[in-house]
């Protein structure tokens, strides 16, 4: 969750949808128009930290009900 | 009476030139990859922007009769582009444009109205036909033409090349179950109207 929360965070704290191009704006000089290309890169979004983050809230509940079931079976 | 004669036939000569003044076809297929529509639309999380840049087609204009202007504008709807690539499948998908089966949306100019011409630049209520998903209905789009004489060498970057240049703007709004995109669902996630902005660039060689 550290690991999702900071790359995350790291990346730009992005809090819309993660993008795997970023638009870019450039100016044509003859004629005024505005152009998009797009640069191919991962750019981390809410929903890579919120999946991130239920992958290890979920990890960390089966660990937790593994464990006492562990104990359990022990006694 | 000669003078008077020969002044007359000067402007009869003038007259019949303007008169006979042709349109010039102007190329919307850029070499250069500038030529793009913008659209965009409010979604839930945050508006989903992108860019259509598979744009082509034919405009024949006349910066002396601006409304004589009649052609046509293309867009491959496989051109479309969002930055997440999964949004990007699905707008592509059959729920949603059917790219697949409707390859292109066609914009179908049938006249200019409202023409108000002031130096190289050209306003006007721009009405036709949009095709898209395979649906056509009646649109009305205010434009601004700016014709640019001789640009086209420069813009080019080869000098040698003698041509001019046409640059058409517009801003315009559609609803999306007007061309049976998902109508009346998804609302509360997908706005139901697509802003379009256009700004393209045709060119008329004279080799």
């Amino acid at each position: 969750m550290i690991s999702t929360v900071g790359y995350w965070a790291l990346m730009g704290a992005h809090q819309g949808w993660s993008q795997d191009r970023i638009p870019r704006h450039a100016i044509d000089e003859v004629t005024g128009l505005v152009h998009v290309t797009y640069e191919n890169r991962f750019l981390p979004g809410i929903d890579l930290l919120f999946g991130g983050c239920t992958a290890a809230v979920i990890v960390l509940l089966s660990a937790f009900f593994l464990q006492r079931r562990q104990k359990y079976e022990t006694r | 009476m000669i003078i008077r004669l020969l002044i007359t036939s000067l402007f009869i000569v003038a007259g019949s030139a303007k008169l006979t003044a042709a349109p010039v076809a102007f190329d919307f297929k850029d070499p250069k990859g500038v030529n793009a529509i913008q659209f965009h639309l409010d979604s839930l999380l945050e508006p989903i922007s992108g860019t259509a840049g598979g744009v082509a087609g034919q405009v024949s204009f006349d910066p002396k009769n601006p409304g004589a202007t009649r052609g046509s504008i293309t867009v491959a709807a496989k051109s479309l582009v969002v930055p997440n690539a999964m949004m990007n499948e699905h707008l592509l998908s059959t729920n949603w444009l059917a790219a697949d089966s409707n390859p292109e949306i066609i914009f179908q100019l049938a006249e200019l109205t409202e023409i108000r011409t002031k130096d190289n630049e050209t306003t006007a209520q721009a009405k036709g036909s949009l095709t898209l998903k395979g649906v056509t209905r009646p649109i009305s789009i205010l434009v601004k033409l700016t014709h640019l004489p001789d640009a086209l060498g420069k813009r080019m970057n080869k000098p040698e090349l003698k041509g001019d240049l046409l640059v058409i703007r517009g801003e315009f709004t559609i609803v999306r179950a007007d061309y049976g995109i998902q109508p009346g669902k998804n609302e509360d996630k997908v706005s139901p109207e697509v802003k379009l902005t256009l700004g393209i660039v045709g060119s008329a060689s004279r080799s």
